[in-house]
């Protein structure tokens, strides 16, 4: 079975400031990181690799410079991924998920007999386009979106997905999309043996000359035209001392704002 | 696909009953039609919603679609993706807005991937520029917003963030059009099997409460937590917890604040017990107004409450309870 895992590469949010009045975002000097939900999708993909023996696990990562990536699909090599395949093309810097959904797209195509397509959910690191979906319609697989667990038995994956009041369960009919949630659990660390049988594990960058892509697929449709810094929030107030004369003071604010 | 003067607004839907914030939707885009002389289309995808739908009239709707069949129970994207094309088709909206849940995430992408355009998503900002939409949203946790404006005559797609916009006023008398839409050909392509839904009961639900309650590593222990269920029934609250606390068993993970967890958006947050990390942070930023209770002061969530109470919260809570019961008993 191959198993393709999608990581995207992007700005550590955490760090990503501007200063109040600043018209420009500047990122250049933010680290970058794996987004967190693809770290998630990995973490279970490695757990699918390593209940299911034969499983090959594919990482694709797309990028306008395949060094900014490197490190970041070495890492997932390390960690147990099988093979990995960066795309490199200057148009990426800007291309929205529909564009980038004809990458993935073509990159699983030629990939050939892929069971298995997952990634992270899109979520509030700011990164919320739909990716999951349009590839799914793509390649006419069907889509199962905020995964919290996943089993394969045979040709169907077992889906527990985690959404708003509750899970809801789905078995789905392999090839799939499947899209990672809030799956409870942290990454493991490459281990050392892990990192040196990286270094002889196939790791390709791809063109999109080398995909049936042409880069005039790749258009926008939602431009992104100004950026600001959220107002600032003022510091609030401080209320020490006993208890009693603390919850006092507390309840009287905030009866003031009508909340008791 | 052509394009008419219509704003279509998919309606939100859990356990087959309309969500508030379809309500939002509609306030906003009842204002926004008004601003252009264009419609307001509403589409409700379930089973047994026809009475329901009908009464979206008095919130702004001009023509309410319904697609109703047993299919549509329960939540299948590729089925609800189906039926809702062919609304998109007939509608042809300038502007399309779904929530920013699960569901109205993945039709947005679905619908969007159908017309071969992009989502601009969870967005708590819109504006009609005339010959496009310009929408903002926050990216990068928060720390930014971005301004997106949509293609000239194309449709733009958006989610739009739980809480962003003013529910519409209801007006009893104003009645819609229903139209039905033809659902007997709705087949899952794809053979998703539904085989257990497992949803949480009788407590408030986190995302959508005005008022949330919750609990970190302070707190010590499950059985510790009845605490901040108390203070919870005090206030009306919906209760959560930190990612420390959920990974420690004390709380089910589907009441996790945070990054991995929901997204909520209260007008009072209470935070007991928690320091605050930017995970747990960006989970309820939007929060109106914070309330923190912590032992020490120059914990990450102190510096940004609105309040910060400082002291054990096993001391604060009791008489913050007292406190709330007393003014109850006052104003009544
Ligand atoms: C990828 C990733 C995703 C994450 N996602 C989330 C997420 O979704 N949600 C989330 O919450 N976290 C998340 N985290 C974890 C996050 O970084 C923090 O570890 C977590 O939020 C800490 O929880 P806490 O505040 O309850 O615990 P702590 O940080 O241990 O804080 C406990 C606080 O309680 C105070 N305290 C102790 N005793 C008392 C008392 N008697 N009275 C009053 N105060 C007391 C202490 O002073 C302290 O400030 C994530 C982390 C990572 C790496
Ligand atoms: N699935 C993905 N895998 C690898 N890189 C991606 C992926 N999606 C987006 N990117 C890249 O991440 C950067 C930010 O994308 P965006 O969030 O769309 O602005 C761009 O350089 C994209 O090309």
């Amino acid at each position: 079975m191959r198993v393709v895992i999608s990581l995207k590469v992007v700005p550590d949010y955490e760090q990503v400031r501007m200063a109040q009045g600043a018209t420009v975002l500047d990122v250049a000097q933010v680290p970058r990181v794996v987004y967190t939900f693809d770290e998630l999708a990995l973490e279970m993909a490695l757990r699918i690799k390593d209940k299911n023996a034969g499983t090959e696990l594919i990482v694709v990562s797309m990028s306008p410079d395949a060094a900014k990536v490197r490190e970041v699909v070495k890492k997932a090599l390390a960690m147990g991924a099988d093979r990995a395949v960066i795309v490199e093309d200057a148009a990426f810097g800007d291309a929205d998920s529909w564009a980038q959904a004809q990458v993935l797209k073509a990159v699983v195509e030629k990939l050939g007999e892929v069971s298995l397509l997952s990634y992270g959910i899109p979520g509030i690191q700011g990164e919320a386009f739909p990716l999951g979906v349009e590839v799914g319609h793509l390649l006419n697989w069907p889509v199962v979106s905020y995964a919290s667990e996943m089993a394969v038995t045979g040709d169907t994956v077992a889906v527990v997905r985690h959404i708003e009041g509750g899970k809801q369960s789905v078995d789905v009919p392999m090839p799939a999309v499947v899209t990672i949630g809030k799956f409870q659990a942290d990454p493991r660390l490459p281990t050392f043996k892990g990192i040196m049988g990286a270094k002889n594990k196939p790791l390709e960058v791809w063109s999109l000359a080398d995909l049936a892509v042409t880069p005039d697929a790749l258009g926008h449709s939602v431009r992104q035209t100004a950026v600001a810094p959220p107002s600032a929030r003022g510091a609030g107030r401080k209320i020490e001392g006993d208890a009693v004369d603390v919850a006092k003071e507390a309840i009287a604010s905030l009866r003031g704002r009508q909340f008791v | 696909m052509g394009m008419q003067n219509r704003i279509l607004v998919l309606a939100e839907l859990q356990d087959g009953a309309i969500q508030g914030v379809t309500l939002e939707m509609l306030g906003k885009a009842r204002e926004l039609a008004n601003g252009r002389q264009a419609t307001v289309d509403v589409v409700v995808l379930g089973a047994n919603v026809t009475e329901q739908a009908r009464g979206l009239g008095a919130y702004g709707a001009d023509t309410v679609w319904v697609a109703e069949s047993p299919a549509l129970a329960d939540y299948d994207a590729q089925a609800y993706a189906i039926a809702l094309m062919q609304v998109i088709g007939r509608v042809e909206p300038t502007l399309f807005l779904c929530a920013a849940t699960s569901q109205g995430r993945d039709l947005s992408g679905l619908v969007a991937a159908r017309l071969g355009v992009g989502v601009a998503a969870d967005i708590n900002q819109i504006k009609d520029l005339g010959h496009a939409w310009e929408v903002v949203r926050p990216i990068f946790g928060g720390n930014v917003l971005s301004t997106l404006q949509s293609t000239p005559e194309r449709c733009l797609i958006a989610t739009v963030s739980l809480r962003a916009f003013e529910k519409a006023a209801a007006d009893a008398g104003r009645a819609c059009a229903v139209e039905a839409v033809a659902v007997d050909a709705i087949t899952t392509r794809t053979a998703i099997k539904v085989f257990a839904a497992e949803v949480a009961s009788g407590r408030l639900n986190l995302g959508d409460a005005e008022v949330v309650v919750a609990g970190g590593r302070g707190v010590g222990s499950a059985e510790k937590f009845a605490i901040i269920d108390d203070l919870g029934r005090a206030l009306g609250a919906a209760v959560g917890a930190s990612r420390a606390v959920t990974d420690a068993g004390w709380r089910p993970t589907n009441e996790q604040i945070g990054q991995t967890g929901v997204t909520v958006k209260p007008k009072l947050y209470v935070a007991a017990g928690i320091s605050g990390a930017v995970q747990h942070w960006v989970g309820m930023k939007d929060a109106g107004y914070v309330v923190a209770i912590n032992t020490d002061p120059e914990a990450p969530i102190m510096k940004t409450a609105d309040l910060a109470l400082v002291g054990d919260l096993f001391k604060v809570i009791p008489e913050l309870i007292r406190e709330i019961e007393a003014a109850r008993g006052a104003s009544v």
